[in-house]
């Protein structure tokens, strides 16, 4: 089967080869149609024309599960440097029905978006329904983003400027107790636990900040001690457009820059800096034949200070010690103000502090610890060949392209090692305290040495060659067919098989008189991950489309200006979800050392690794999808929508449940479980968008709304649970497991009658759980699910809105999602034993909050009868963002007068203002990591 | 232009023929499968290490902080959340089934091939005796982990028989039938005993060289050399499992077996088990073997010993144990705060109640002079051995432990990683790592697998159940006389007229039960001790809040969540609702 494949591969490739060849050789200059006649030219409208699947169609011809948006429209108005920001509002179906992994590619080469800034894409395609992915093969099941970037136009020269400074301020910041107050609450928490208080009055008194904060630190991460109230970004790009019918170029440089929050130490020095450069010809070697070539590169830097301060921040109590003890306290005798001298300071003349359960601290980290930078270097060439074969056959053409991308991206710090200073006090006779000495942990170090890691590398070749028979009949006939090869090769440090996508397609389309569509797409698809028997298989493809607004009995209406209807099914073999090779077959390795003789004979364990499947084959997504697409009312108002019902089977896991439990083991790993095509999702929903326009005077308006929404159900799992309501299956995909609660033990009497609740000992203010199987018991037997995941809530949408008034122009963008829901589990929300204290506990449980608490009672224990997953922390998600608002200003011609400029627009624009939500503090804080952030911009765009 | 185009046009080609094999089929990974084995005898004796390396005793469990004996200042400790209330069938941190079956599954598929194994080519039956030896050390595992899995797993089900665990002697495949059920606790005893006796017919008591063939097995020595012999039963492969090692867990097995849990379910006496462990004490010479430093045999005061082990040998103490190697993970776990440790076990004022006055008396007996507010003065030597209390020593600077409120971080609930219950954790630690991160030192350690205490501890709780506290047997000592010889070891000078006041065979076991709680702490003993005994499982664990003041004020600290049907661990629940199986009853 293999060799027949590879042959029949090899077999279409000289095909195109020797057709090619003869293109070359028997070209005839006198044979020029004339360009209305040729349906194989090169269109350049983006308005009506729509890159799909290896070629570009007139947009009123594409299938409704096919969405699109040309962002170079939008740039103007809604500046921006990540194409997908807000999409969600713009385009109907924008995370392609929620199935998985996405398959991103820019200009048909699978490439990271974030390689790629907002003002060098033209369009962006999405291929949502299954005809429109087919070619594209396995690798596509999940849905593919095409992006298109900017090329040059023949007769346009053309050169713009845009120039941008931001800053960005934190939306919020956690709350964290002081020490005196910290010291109350685990008091209170001790008590709780019949323990006895651990904070005598007058420590805390002391902590309360009546005292010397040296002696009774009481330090806030969040202060302005140590941070910014804001971070700035600043970009700058040009590009230059210009040609002929011979030749066009396109060119574009790009610069950014940011900063961080932190401002001392080797924060000071944190930052990000970006540079990219793209460049692409086209290139009409003669009336048959035209090359392109593109190329992109970025250089890519980032610095950060060594330690975690976001996420140390989070855990350190205000009290345990000071970071910095300024050197003017310490008396001491002799002995010490000499040693004093050869102690390093910062900040002028502060020492490192410290104790010996902290002998590294976030704020002593960025004085002293150094720093790691970051450096990612991308380079992308990308070169493609048209080559119209109609002196062989009227309409036949032929396109190929080969992709090489190469990236190197690597880790460099400098790791130093410092002394931290435990003071010891004592006071004076008037009661002022003093640092009699001082004790040192840990020592300074510079090892000077520069250390490299992370290092990853990718190199990526892609090829694609069709062959494209295009040709009208009588002018309604309309018939394109498309013979495919694609491949793809990526080699990726650290792993061993290089990642590989491989198919043949087939495309037949035939429409008559743009009226009756029909489109056959179908692909052979190879996986190196399946065995020989089961590594090709064919993924068949149909649409069907009608356009009613064509037919008599509408073509008189003034009704619709343009209606479609669609619908299309199918059947695509993926492989995305096997992760990795030779999983049919049983396999016995050599892992886990073992030694005797003390060391001195060492061999290895034999562990399986999976059992034996040979008839392990690829999941299947099997869909069908009807659409329609329409504009009514003279255009003003245009819409599209799709629905789908999407069953994704065949999904290959190591079903465990099926077999015993030793037939799995941690460390040595052991599995004699095999992999099987065992689970299966389903998928339903619709998108859809709508807008419309209207002229009013000099007020020209946009509105639109678009939205996604998406049901899933698991309905085959590896699972097995006594009570059916524990099954996975027949729930959604993402659905969220917990016990229910039934709010908290009021007493003693409370629990007695209550069931047992199994998760430690329980006592009044814990939380009460439902017993949903009725044995007496709570435990993990009484989860069910409380909710749906918050990551692609089931809906997702927004709403833009553009008012153009003369020389000013408004744009707003909102999104919103609805309908998901997360546990908060973090630290910040789940205080026990002895982490760092949130403003969570003020509302904690006790005998006198009793009525009022929405907290449960605070433990210096383990709490796990509170602190599991439940409805008791699942906080909805549910939200309206006012995503971006941007004002321009277009600088009147009359100003220029042509002279200077084409062109000048100014513009300012506020990114994530506003949240509008039940959860809204919960949802604008980050945990342990860098804040979220408002971004305001002030940006100049000059046109030449 | 032509010339660029064909360039062009020769440049895809050249990418595309060059990339075609690689895009269209995975490159090789040498992925191997079970028949690999017949030629590969380093590849078919991975299969045997698998039982190794599963075994649970190559660490510490430091399962001690879910009995009486220890907490846990870790929150997240697996056995602190069992103790208080976590224990369930769904959650078993004491589970012994997936490790044991899957080492199991291991040793019946070496034991179904080895005759299949081409195990040497050279050497006059070197083959053969591979191949026996292979089956020695398979079959001596299997009844190794029929033995943990029956502490863990066997119990009574709900038809009143004590259960063990179901006996599978044949590999699994993905195709068999796993509706096993459980086999009768005798039957499982049975089993372990039937795979020693295979064991022990086909492996020497000790791996050592043998220096002439008169000395070769009667079996082999007609038909090998002497070089031939050592190459695969000599010094070589000390630390294997050997009939030594097989015999000590024989008196295990034995000694669970008689005990009260599951005495009504099997016909093993205390007799059998006192018998089973005089077997390996008479190789030690009895009781004169009990080696004299064996109660510190981890410590800074063996340090010459404990750096001088070498390939394998056994110190006097030890009868099986693993690798030295050098670290300082226990002591990052357990050294105290100020000592840069994490202070994680625990010991509780239950624990340090029963260590005796240096005179051998209990500390409630009015005789002992025992001083509330001095609690620590004359006490048996071994209380400061293995247990840091207040004011005590340690650390490679012999620095001054202070578990008092609030006088540095190792006072009692200070910080995270303070104490809990007033005391810190000595045993198993060697004091002469130091943590200190400017100067850190790290020493050699072993775990010890099997102590010859533990055997001398065993014959002295048998043979006292079997002829009382004076009767000695076939082996010609008695639990008197061992505990006497253990006490004296301790520094309780002998006679010790506790020890003679003690008549009947009622209060010497409560003796004998002290001592092991006090000779084995920390071990991972006491966890299973307690059950098989059926004594409390659920008192409360105590510790002591000393004041600035020198008040010692004695609390609980940690509630034993445990119910009666728990003296029996569960099976996995998944076994249970997939296949069938007898659950323990209550679970």
């Amino acid at each position: 089967m293999k060799k027949i494949y590879i042959g029949i591969f090899i077999l279409g490739l000289i095909l195109c080869f020797s057709k090619q060849a003869n293109a070359q050789t028997d070209t005839n200059p006198e044979v020029i149609s004339s360009e209305e006649d040729s349906v194989t030219s090169l269109p350049n409208d983006n308005d009506t024309w729509v890159n799909v699947a290896y070629k570009k169609i007139n947009k009123r011809d594409i299938s409704n599960s096919v969405s699109v948006i040309n962002t170079s429209e939008f740039i103007d108005k809604n500046y921006n440097t990540y194409a997908f920001e807000g999409i969600e509002a713009l385009v109907g179906g924008a995370n392609l029905w929620n199935i998985g992994d996405r398959l991103v590619l820019v200009d048909g080469v699978p490439r990271s978006i974030y390689e790629l800034t907002t003002n060098e894409i033209e369009q962006i395609t999405y291929l949502k329904g299954i005809n429109a992915i087919a070619l594209y093969g396995s690798r596509a099941a999940n849905g593919v983003i095409l992006i298109t970037t900017k090329r040059g136009k023949a007769g346009e020269r053309s050169s713009n400027v845009y120039v941008n400074t931001g800053i960005n301020t934190p939306k919020s910041y956690p709350e964290y107790l002081g020490s005196a107050e910290f010291m109350t609450y685990y008091n209170q928490a001790r008590l709780n636990d019949g323990l006895t208080e651990l904070y005598a009055e007058e420590t805390i008194e002391n902590y309360s900040g009546v005292s010397n904060s040296y002696q009774y630190p009481n330090v806030d991460y969040y202060s302005q001690d140590y941070l910014r109230k804001f971070y700035n970004s600043y970009s700058a790009n040009a590009d230059f457009t210009g040609g002929n019918d011979k030749a066009r170029f396109y060119a574009l440089a790009g610069f950014s820059k940011s900063n961080s929050l932190l401002n001392f130490g080797e924060g000071e020095n944190e930052g990000i800096s970006r540079l990219n450069i793209r460049g692409s010809i086209d290139l009409n070697l003669n009336d048959y034949i035209k090359s392109y070539v593109t190329m992109s590169n970025v250089f890519y830097d980032s610095r950060v200070a060594n330690g975690d301060y976001w996420e140390q921040a989070t855990v350190i109590h205000p009290h345990r010690f000071a970071p910095l003890i300024p050197v003017d306290l310490v008396e001491g005798g002799e002995k010490m103000q000499s040693l004093l001298g050869s102690y390093r300071k910062f900040n002028g003349n502060y020492l490192l502090g410290g104790n010996r359960q902290y002998l590294t601290n976030p704020i002593a980290d960025a004085y002293a610890a150094g720093y790691n930078t970051y450096t990612s270097r991308q380079f992308q060439y990308t070169n493609g060949l048209d080559i119209d074969l109609r002196p062989l056959l009227e309409g036949l053409s032929f396109h190929g392209q080969v992709s090489i991308d190469y990236s190197n991206n690597y880790r460099q710090s400098i790791d130093n090692e410092y002394a931290v200073y435990i003071p010891v006090w004592d006071t004076t006779e008037d009661g002022t305290s003093f640092i009699d000495t001082l004790e040192v942990e840990n020592r300074d170090r510079r090892p000077g040495t520069q250390n490299l890691g992370g290092t990853y590398n990718n190199q990526l070749v892609d090829f694609n060659l069709h062959l494209d028979y295009v040709k009208s009949f009588q002018g309604i006939h309309n018939i394109s067919a498309m013979l495919l090869a694609a491949g793809f090769r990526q080699r990726v440090t650290g792993e061993y098989q290089s990642r590989t996508f491989s198919n043949l397609g087939i495309q037949f389309n035939y429409n008559y008189d743009h009226r009756y569509y029909f489109d056959f797409s179908g692909a052979v698809v190879n996986s190196t991950k399946l065995s020989e028997v089961n590594r090709v298989a064919f993924s068949p493809t149909f649409s069907l489309g009608w356009l009613l607004s064509e037919e008599g009995f509408l073509s008189g209406s003034s009704a619709f200006d343009h209606l479609k209807l669609t619908a299309s099914a199918g059947v695509v073999n993926t492989d995305l979800d096997i992760d990795n090779y030779f999983l049919a077959n049983e396999s016995y390795a050599s892992t886990a050392w073992y030694s005797w003789g003390d060391g001195t004979y060492t061999s290895r364990a034999t562990t399986a690794a999976r059992g034996e499947n040979l008839a392990l084959t690829y999941a299947k997504r099997k869909e069908a999808n009807i659409g329609i697409d329409g504009a009514i009312l003279s255009n003003k108002i245009n819409f599209k929508t799709s629905l789908f019902l999407i069953k994704k089977d065949g999904i290959p896991v190591q079903s465990y449940t099926q077999y015993p439990v030793y037939f799995r083991t941690y460390w040595p790993e052991t599995s004699f479980v095999p992999y099987t095509n065992f689970e299966e999702n389903l998928y339903k929903g619709l998108d859809f968008q709508l807008n419309y326009n209207a002229k009013l005077g000099d007020l020209e308006l946009v509105v639109g709304v678009a939205g996604t929404y998406v049901t899933t159900e698991a309905l085959v799992r590896d699972e097995l649970y006594e009570d059916d309501y524990r099954n996975r299956a027949g729930k959604p995909v993402d659905a969220v497991w917990g016990l229910e609660n039934d709010g908290f033990f009021i007493d003693q009497n409370d629990i007695d009658n209550h069931a047992e609740q199994r998760f430690g000992e329980v006592k009044p203010g814990d939380i009460k759980y439902i017993d949903q199987n009725g044995d007496g018991i709570i435990d993990e037997r009484d989860e069910v699910m409380i909710g749906r995941g918050a990551w692609g809530s089931p809906f997702t949408g927004g709403i833009h809105f553009t008012a153009k008034y003369k020389n000013l122009t408004m744009f707003v963008l909102g999104t919103g999602q609805f309908g998901g829901s997360r546990v908060f589990d973090n630290e910040y929300y789940w205080v026990y034993g002895d982490r760092k204290y949130s403003a969570v506990v003020r509302d904690s449980w006790t005998e006198e909050t009793k009525n009022t608490a929405t907290y449960p009672r605070l433990t210096t224990l383990s709490g796990d009868n509170n602190f599991r997953s439940s409805d008791f922390w699942l906080k909805s998600t549910d939200q309206i963002n006012l995503s971006k608002i941007q004002l321009t200003y277009t600088v009147p011609d009359r100003v220029f007068s042509g002279k200077v400029f084409e062109g000048l627009n100014i513009y300012l624009s506020a990114t994530d203002l506003i949240k509008i939500a039940k959860n809204k503090e919960i949802l604008e804080l980050n945990i342990g990591q860098t804040p979220q952030t408002r971004f305001y911009n002030l940006g100049v765009k000059a046109m030449f | 232009m032509k010339m660029k185009t064909k360039l062009s046009i020769l440049i895809v080609l050249a990418l595309i023929f060059s990339g075609c094999e690689d895009i269209l089929s995975p490159a090789s990974e040498n992925n191997r499968e079970l028949t690999d084995i017949y030629d590969d005898a380093a590849f078919a004796e991975g299969l045997l290490l698998n039982g190794y390396l599963r075994l649970p005793v190559n660490g510490y469990s430091f399962n001690d902080v879910a009995t009486d004996d220890a907490v846990s200042n870790d929150n997240t400790n697996n056995y602190r959340l069992m103790a208080t209330g976590k224990w369930s069938a769904l959650n078993n941190p004491v589970d012994q089934w997936t490790g044991a079956y899957a080492s199991i599954q291991y040793l019946n598929t070496i034991l179904a091939e080895t005759d299949k194994v081409n195990w040497a080519t050279t050497g006059d039956n070197v083959n053969e005796m591979f191949n026996d030896r292979a089956k020695g050390e398979a079959y001596g595992l299997r009844a190794i982990f029929m033995y943990y899995l029956l502490q863990a797993h066997a119990g009574y089900g709900s038809g009143g028989e004590l259960l063990g665990v179901p006996i599978i002697t044949e590999p699994l495949t993905s195709e068999s039938d796993f509706s096993i059920p459980r086999n009768t606790f005798e039957e499982c005893i049975q089993q372990i005993y039937s795979d020693i006796a295979l064991a022990e017919s086909y492996l020497p008591l000790d791996f050592e060289d043998v220096a002439d063939s008169m000395l070769i097995p009667e079996k082999y020595r007609s038909i090998t050399t002497l070089s031939d012999y050592n190459r695969v039963f000599g010094e070589f492969n000390r630390q294997r499992l050997t009939r030594r090692i097989i015999k000590g867990y024989k008196a295990m097995a034995s000694l669970l077996a008689a005990s009260p849990a599951y005495s009504e379910g099997s016909t093993v006496t205390w007799a059998d088990a006192a018998n089973h462990a005089g077997e390996v004490l008479d190789l030690i010479g009895g009781i004169n073997g009990l080696a004299q430093r064996g109660n510190t045999w981890y410590s800074r005061a063996n340090a010459s010993e404990i750096n001088g082990l070498a390939l394998g040998s056994n110190p006097s103490e030890i009868l099986w144990r693993t690798n030295v190697s050098e670290n300082t993970d226990w002591e990052s776990d357990n050294y105290p705060p100020t000592l840069y440790g994490k202070g994680r076990v625990n010991p509780t004022q239950n624990l340090v109640d029963a260590f005796p006055m240096a005179n051998g008396l209990p500390i409630n007996d009015p005789a002992s002079g025992y001083d509330p507010s001095n609690p620590y003065e004359n006490r048996d030597p071994r209380l400061n051995l293995y247990i840091v209390v207040n004011g005590a020593g340690m650390g490679p600077g012999n620095s001054t432990i202070y578990t008092s409120v609030g006088r540095t971080d190792d006072g009692i609930n200070n910080i995270a990683t303070s104490t809990r219950t007033g005391y810190y954790m000595r045993k198993l630690l060697r004091e002469d790592v130091n943590l200190n991160p400017a100067s850190t030192t790290a020493q050699k350690h072993y775990r010890a697998r099997v102590r010859y205490t533990e055997l001398f501890l065993a014959y002295a709780e048998a043979a006292n159940e079997a002829w009382g506290p004076d009767g000695s047997g076939i082996h010609g000592f008695t639990a008197r006389e061992v505990i006497a010889a253990i006490r004296q070891r301790a520094g309780i000078s002998q006679p010790d007229t506790y020890l003679q006041s003690i008549s009947g065979t009622e209060q010497m076991r409560a003796l004998i039960q002290n001592e092991r709680r006090l000779e084995l702490c920390f071990e991972g003993f006491r966890f299973w001790d307690l059950r098989r005994w059926k004594k409390d499982i659920s008192a409360p664990a105590k510790g002591v809040t000393i004041t600035a003041d020198n008040q010692y004020n004695v609390s609980s600290v940690e509630n034993r969540q445990y119910q009666n049907y728990m003296y029996y661990g569960p099976l996995p629940y998944n076994e249970v609702l997939n296949w069938g199986i007898t659950q323990n009853a209550g679970w």
